[in-house]
């Protein structure tokens, strides 16, 4: 009885009927061995991918941040100019008549400090303007719009330079790179009262072009104060 | 009787060639050779595979090394510290170097980044910042907030020669430290040998000014 049931169990297996078997085994796992191999080539060849992309957006974070660098020097050497620009942007007169008031001992105190004066003739021709995209530019083109137009030429420079560089703006040793400023917000307008103090984010694009031409870019972002001397 | 049965039930199992027509020799043989047909192949593959595994991690190394010295260099070195002359990157690096010296290599898991540094120095007076003169706009002299007829915004935009006004300066002649250095290219490259024994490198280019000078003694 029990001999009965082991040949019927293993007989299955190997009886005369499973003449053949082994090759299709022998072709399910070939199958599955190459499938694993298929995947563990594919995976390391996205790693490989992911890993150049990453290494092409170090590169242009790089050349963001040197490029945020050369943009704080100059508002460092410029602050009067830069600040001036900015308050423009706003409808705000960047000059400040130290006449109001009889006496004003220290006209960055609030007390001596009258806040922002406005460069339109009431507050509806302001607000209008302030949400006009021909006058501040649009989510999509910050810099572009009428008000705009100083911190651009404040900004325009910001970007490589040198007989090397070509009229994109790029040199292309050790290869083909740039970088350029994006963007100037300024921040915290309706709270900031003071006359001469203006907080701004500054965003600069830096880029490179990799081995098949493809250009890939990185921003650095700092926000800076900027105070009218 | 039983006996003799389960006998046979073993031989037909165990000698299945004897009793039934199973697995034969060239079936196997067969089989094998199919095996190795598919596998072989596949191992000289599968070592690249591990290869180009290890070639991708040590360059997700180098790029991690390069991002660490250029953060210290723009955010922590002084200005007249970063020079071409640097023989510590490893030590700026901040990272662990299993060969301890300070020198311009990293021995990370056993593999050596070698580290250039090219640093270069541009003059002042080759370089020129440009910006709109701010326009003449009459001081307001009222405590009002709005601005009088003649000295609004669209008065100021329909004039160009109060709106378009642009300006070139030299650095050299914005600044009262006209004999210092202000704007340093740096040039970092990173390179190592891969399980291939080639040569790899990358090479990163950035910026550094002299912002520390114009904090501490003013533009």
């Amino acid at each position: 009885m029990t001999g009965f049931k082991i040949k019927k169990i293993c007989g299955n297996l190997i009886n005369s009927n499973s003449k053949g078997i082994i090759i299709p085994i022998v072709l399910i796992m070939s199958f599955i061995f190459v499938l694993f191999l298929f995947v563990l080539t594919n995976r390391n060849t996205a790693n490989k991918r992911i890993n150049m992309m990453d290494v092409e957006r170090r590169k242009a974070y790089f050349l963001a941040k040197g490029g945020a660098q050369l943009a704080l020097l100059k508002l460092s050497l410029l602050p009067t100019e830069c600040y001036d620009a900015l308050a423009i942007s706003q409808l705000k007169n960047p000059f400040f008549s130290l006449a109001i008031g009889t006496v004003n001992p220290n006209p960055k105190d609030s007390k001596y400090n009258p806040g922002p004066k406005f460069l339109t003739l009431d507050e509806g021709e302001r607000k209008s303007k302030l949400n006009d995209p021909q006058m501040i530019g649009t989510k999509e083109e910050p810099m572009k719009g009428t008000l705009n137009e100083f911190i651009v030429a404040f900004m325009d420079d910001i970007k490589l330079r040198g007989a090397d560089v070509d009229a994109n703006d790029e040199r292309t040793t050790p290869y083909r790179h740039g970088f350029k400023a994006k963007k100037v917000k300024v921040l915290a307008v309706s709270e900031q009262k003071l006359y001469n103090k203006q907080t701004v984010e500054l965003t600069i694009r830096g880029w490179v072009y990799d081995n098949n031409g493809q250009r890939k870019e990185n921003e650095y972002t700092q926000i800076v104060e900027v105070e009218r001397k | 009787m039983n006996n003799n049965r389960l006998n046979n039930n073993f031989n037909s199992i165990y000698h299945p060639g004897r009793s039934n027509r199973g697995i034969s020799l060239t079936e196997i043989m067969v089989g094998i050779a199919l095996f190795m047909l598919a596998v072989i192949p596949s191992i000289s593959y599968l070592f690249d595979t591990l290869k180009q595994s290890s070639s991708t991690e040590m360059e997700n190394t180098a790029g991690l090394i390069a991002q660490s010295i250029l953060d210290r260099l723009l955010d922590n070195m002084p200005f007249d510290s970063v020079n071409s002359s640097m023989t510590n990157l490893d030590e700026i690096s901040g990272m662990s170097d299993e060969d301890g010296a300070a020198n311009n290599k990293l021995k990370i898991k056993g593999q050596i980044y070698d580290i250039e540094i090219e640093v270069n120095t541009i003059k002042s007076d080759t370089i020129k910042f440009s910006f709109r003169r701010t326009p003449y706009i009459k001081r307001q002299t009222t405590t009002a907030e709005y601005a009088e007829a003649g000295n609004d915004i669209s008065t100021l935009i329909k004039d160009d020669k109060k709106w378009k006004n642009k300006i070139d300066l030299k650095l050299k002649d914005i600044t009262r430290h006209a004999d210092k250095d202000f704007i340093k290219e740096i040039k970092l490259k990173i390179s190592w040998k891969d399980k291939k024994n080639l040569k790899r490198s990358y090479e990163f280019v950035t910026m550094k000014t002299n912002l520390t000078l114009v904090k501490n003694e003013g533009g």
